[in-house]
């Protein structure tokens, strides 16, 4: 499982075109541990804690897109998500991936972001196997994917 | 492709607690799906058909969620007790739906004083006034129990509201009986003394939560006597006052933090209310 990973320029920008951009002037805990993130979260300004059992493991800062592997497969996450004051995130929902998902050149760049083979569309499990036996030609460019 | 198991692990035994930073840490198993729970009652609906409260949420026509896939876009999570949920100030992006459990909704003011100023119940939504309006979430929305809450993304529930008026008229029904409910406790704030409050709070809570026993009603919630004073505009010492009278005189019985109402004839006279007088 993929926890949080950090884009590019490019596809950062093909994210945001999707997302809407929120500002957080109060600290605020995005998701718990245990609990499947709300939707996935690119952060744009400031930066989101990950906690376990109460310690920082991780802060993730502007350009990484987090909790989006989870919000997909709706799995919970092992971590906390903590979004620090005057933080600024792209919120990427459902309805926000499932537009990129309808379209290839979403499909590419998630492919080209997770690798092919770590991320599936929740809704559409039968045409990825399909997807699976016939990949198309795409590597793992995004050499910054978290895993815990 | 990138070779997945070399990237560094996320684990860092040295890094510090954050203060400040909230002491429920879960200690269970995260990379499992989240099960029942307190007492073995907690219900994680697998869809909206399955949902407790199906009879009072605003999506409570089974034909409606059939027809809108409204249990695709929900994303389901139990919050333990004292679990936040949305904090005062932030912004909005979504709603929640309660399928199970309290929420209770307070507000900080500037001098940090914490109010309750709504419980919400299983079928309530949270949310949505500030989603509409466009404003910053007005209190922070806390668990007073674990509750099973669906959260459903901005820009579904508005192609939702926009595809079917229903779903609107349901949320407007809502937000008409809270305003009522709102304007209730105005007045009793301005109008009433504290015993007359307490009176009035005390029915207002077994209207809502009440269980009947053994010839009286139990009030099944679990809230501090702070945040009962808080919810009369009153000082906690004060409350433990009045319900030690309201003991004394026969009302109310105590037994450890649980309340039973006994005579709720005697607390209407007490409060001046009659049955259109009271919040739910």
């Amino acid at each position: 499982m993929i926890h949080y990973v950090r884009l590019h320029q490019r596809q950062q920008k093909y994210f945001a075109d999707y997302g809407d951009l929120v500002t957080f002037p109060h600290t605020s805990i995005l998701y718990y541990e245990g609990h499947v993130p709300l939707a996935g979260y690119l952060i744009v300004k400031g930066s989101i804690l990950l906690l376990r059992r109460g310690k920082i493991v991780a802060e993730v800062g502007p350009g990484n897109l987090l909790g989006a592997s989870e919000f997909n497969r709706r799995q919970p996450s092992p971590l906390r998500a903590i979004v620090t004051a005057n933080g600024q995130l792209i919120i990427l929902g459902y309805s926000a991936m499932k537009e990129i998902h309808s379209c290839p050149e979403g499909v590419r760049m998630l492919h080209e972001i997770f690798g092919e083979h770590n991320w599936y569309w929740n809704n559409n499990k039968k045409k990825d196997k399909k997807e699976m036996q016939n990949p198309p030609n795409t590597t793992n460019s995004n050499e910054d994917n978290h895993l815990c | 492709m990138e070779n997945y198991e070399n990237i560094v692990s996320l684990r860092s035994p040295h890094r510090e607690n954050i203060p400040g930073s909230s002491s429920n840490s879960n200690s269970s198993n995260a990379t499992s799906a989240p099960t029942l729970s307190n007492k073995g009652k907690l219900v994680r609906p697998e869809n909206c058909a399955n949902c407790p409260a199906l009879d009072s949420s605003i999506f409570c026509d089974p034909t409606l969620q059939k027809m809108l896939n409204v249990g695709d876009h929900r994303v389901v999570n139990v919050y333990k007790k004292g679990q936040t949920l949305f904090v005062q100030g932030n912004p909005p992006y979504g709603l929640y739906c309660i399928s199970s459990g309290k929420i209770k909704i307070s507000n900080v003011g500037p001098d940090g004083k914490e109010s309750i100023v709504r419980i919400a119940i299983a079928g309530d939504i949270l949310g949505h006034r500030s989603l509409f309006t466009g404003q910053h979430y007005m209190g922070t929305a806390t668990a007073l129990e674990d509750s099973v809450v669906c959260f459903i993304d901005k820009k579904f529930m508005e192609s939702l509201i926009q595809q079917e008026p229903k779903i609107a008229f349901n949320i407007i029904m809502k937000m008409g009986r809270d305003l009522g409910r709102a304007e209730k406790m105005v007045a009793s704030f301005s109008q009433k003394n504290v015993p007359e409050r307490l009176a009035e709070l005390l029915l207002n809570l077994r209207l809502a939560y009440g269980v009947p026993d053994q010839g009286r009603w139990r009030l099944d919630i679990k809230l501090t006597r702070e945040e009962m004073a808080s919810m009369i505009g009153t000082a906690s010492e004060t409350l433990i006052r009045f319900l030690s009278e309201f003991k004394d005189q026969g009302l109310i019985e105590q037994i450890g933090k649980t309340i039973y109402l006994v005579n709720l004839k005697g607390l209407m006279d007490l409060g001046h209310l009659t049955d259109d007088h009271l919040w739910y």
